[in-house]
């Protein structure tokens, strides 16, 4: 079972500061998108490091973990709460061209749709310490007998982000239609799950419309900004791309590697990896037979059956899956290097002296650039190429180098603690009723001992499916 | 739905260039994440010179979760269900999306050259092979000619 690893967080970035002062733009643009609800886009400067010194509640011992009846009581936090939590969750999951590693991105381009959960903050720090490769965008298709041209045409052609996917035609939650609804006459239970339909459809369309801005923002602004990369980088990225084994797009070479078996994985796919939901440990499956609901009334009477187990590596089930990354060495952009703009080919600037400097405005700009030609001088191709294949052997999950699936998704251990609890209080509520049955009982009014089980019944369905729903964050 | 990923394109064209011997693996016309799959019981197995037809389909979030396989055809074998529900570990916590379709039905191949009735899906059956292991063999064999034969 897990332990908890003592990594120390990760240092807060300076770069991110003067990222988010380049770029004052943002937050007008944000506002005329969606006028309704303005508080929720003023800090939209945030979404960069969105929630990025949030605690994290890796505090518990072994020994909290083996009396889970007494975890901490799941957190209630109120609707609103909940709601501008997700709110920042949707913002920090936005692609922005000018917020940038390497020539890749700090979100993922939107290949999947679901299980997008992991610790943003966590992630965008990883990103940018050159720990977890950026996110960069995939080609569909990849011909390495494609010209420089070529290439370079689909690059250009690529977008931000994959949204709007064509499937959100047929989305069920952008299809409910919260104008039909007169709220005054739903009961409690029925204005909940309203509530909660109309803020998904809301901001399912509110991440479509920011999304659209950013892409227009890039459209607009590419060809002049120093953040776009320059054409010398998207060939140096692509020119040698291969596919990811799990998704099967391609990607730049430099991308990450299991720490066990050293297989390549993209960071979009990585970020999907985590441990399955808290369950009971079967040396069989729940389907058949009536094996789950012996399985079910054995966990009630000992929620500390529930356990939660790490994710395994997806090429050779090694548990506690976890990655490592060598950034090419001669690459150094966007955040915490040049400006992409900025980036020439190593091949191409060697051995001529004049490079174009027009587009260097500023001080600050031109000492990034020596800072590059170090890179060059220092790293040659061959060297850079070969850091990737360099490793033999595994590496532990604890090394400084290794980034975990529970790194990203630290409220793990959370997750198990709460439904450890909901499982007892459900066994304590279920007990109450036995006993005050056994009490009716031994009256003999037998029409109130029903109507009584009766109105417990459904008070308990209602209790238990309010918790459910409190639940579902 | 048309817009479907990369993977699951990739893998439907491979399943028809470099097709898996003694299987096959069609989509659906109307969806894509269905396929209509047929596995040829292996040779040497209660199973020999059947063509057994299953059901496969790609929920939305493959390949983190694995695919939904069924038996559509009867099938005598310990690991199999009367719904035709199958009993095999990497279907279940045990999936990697780094396995595929192809590797999946594989998988389930090998299963009929090889019934497992220490880990039971269907009980009755699993006991019988334990029991009389001749006699649940025959069984397999006859249902195997009455259901998974073509005329
Ligand atoms: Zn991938
Ligand atoms: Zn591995």
């Amino acid at each position: 079972m897990g332990q908890v690893r003592g990594r120390p967080g990760p240092s807060p970035s300076t770069t991110l500061n003067q990222q988010s002062s380049e770029d004052p733009s943002l937050t007008s643009k944000d506002h005329s998108s969606s006028s309704n609800s303005g508080d929720s886009v003023r800090n939209s400067r945030e979404s960069l490091v969105q929630g990025i010194r949030q605690p994290v509640s890796q505090s518990s011992s072994e020994s909290e973990r083996s009396r889970p009846s007494q975890a901490p009581q799941v957190k209630r936090s109120s609707r609103s709460e909940r709601e501008k939590l997700k709110e920042a969750h949707a913002r920090g999951l936005l692609v922005k061209y000018d917020e940038n590693v390497d020539g890749g991105y700090l979100a993922p381009y939107g290949t999947y749709n679901l299980n997008l959960d992991y610790q943003i903050s966590v992630v965008k720090e990883a990103i940018i310490e050159r720990k977890l490769a950026p996110f960069y965008t995939p080609l569909q298709d990849f011909d390495a007998s494609w010209t420089d041209e070529d290439l370079l045409a689909v690059l250009s052609n690529l977008k931000l982000h994959a949204l709007p996917h064509e499937a959100e035609d047929e989305d069920e939650d952008l299809e409910y239609d919260e104008a039909s609804v007169d709220e005054s006459l739903l009961s409690k239970k029925e204005l909940r799950r309203h509530l909660s339909k109309k803020f998904n459809k809301q901001l399912k369309l509110k991440k479509l419309e920011w999304q659209a801005a950013e892409e227009k923002r890039y459209l607009e602004e590419r060809a002049t900004s120093r953040q776009a990369a320059s054409d010398d980088l998207k060939l140096e990225l692509y020119r040698t791309s291969v596919e990811c084994p799990i998704c099967f797009l391609y990607y730049p070479r430099w991308l990450n590697y299991s720490r066990c078996c050293n297989h390549a994985i993209c960071t979009e796919c990585f970020v999907q990896i985590k441990r399955l939901e808290p369950h009971l440990p079967h040396d069989h499956d729940d389907e058949g037979d009536n094996n789950g609901e012996d399985q079910k009334a054995k966990a009630e009477q000992d929620p500390n059956l529930l356990i939660s187990e790490y994710a395994c590596c997806p090429y050779c089930a090694t548990p506690n899956f976890g990655v490592i990354y060598s950034p090419p060495a001669y690459i150094r952009t966007g955040l915490g290097g040049i400006p992409p703009a900025l980036f020439k080919s190593p091949l191409k600037s060697s051995g001529n002296g004049n490079i174009t400097t027009d587009a260097i405005t500023d001080e600050e700009d031109l000492n990034a650039f020596e800072v590059q030609e170090n890179y060059f001088r220092k790293a040659s191709m061959a060297s850079a190429m070969s850091i990737a294949t360099q490793r033999r052997g595994s590496l532990p999950a604890t090394h400084p180098q290794v980034i975990t699936t529970d790194f990203i998704r630290p409220d793990w251990e959370q997750n198990l603690n709460n439904a450890r609890a909901k499982l007892a209080k459900r066994a304590a509520a279920a007990s109450a009723i036995h006993a005050s049955n056994m009490l009716i009982q031994s009256n003999e009014n037998e029409i109130e001992q029903k109507m009584i089980q009766e109105a417990m019944r459904l008070s308990l369905l209602e209790e238990e499916s309010r918790k459910r729903r409190a639940s579902v964050k | 739905m048309s817009s479907l990923p990369k993977r699951i394109i990739k893998e439907t064209e491979r399943l028809v260039s470099d097709p898996v011997p003694g299987i096959t693996a069609v989509p659906s016309e109307e969806n894509l994440r269905y396929f209509n799959v047929t596995i040829e019981g292996p040779d040497q197995s209660p199973y020999e010179g059947g063509i057994f037809k299953l059901e496969l389909y790609l929920p939305d979030d493959y390949p983190m979760v694995a695919p939904k396989v069924r038996f559509l055809t009867k099938i005598y074998h310990p690991n199999i269900d009367k719904l035709g529900r199958i009993c095999l570990d990497v279907l279940k916590n045990n999936w990697s999306p780094a396995l595929q379709i192809r590797t999946i039905l594989l998988s389930i191949q090998a299963l009929l050259a090889a019934p497992n009735p220490n880990d039971p899906l269907a009980n009755d059956v699993a006991e019988a092979w334990l029991q009389h292991e001749t006699q649940a063999i025959e069984t397999a064999r006859e249902w195997t000619k009455k259901y998974a034969v073509l005329e």
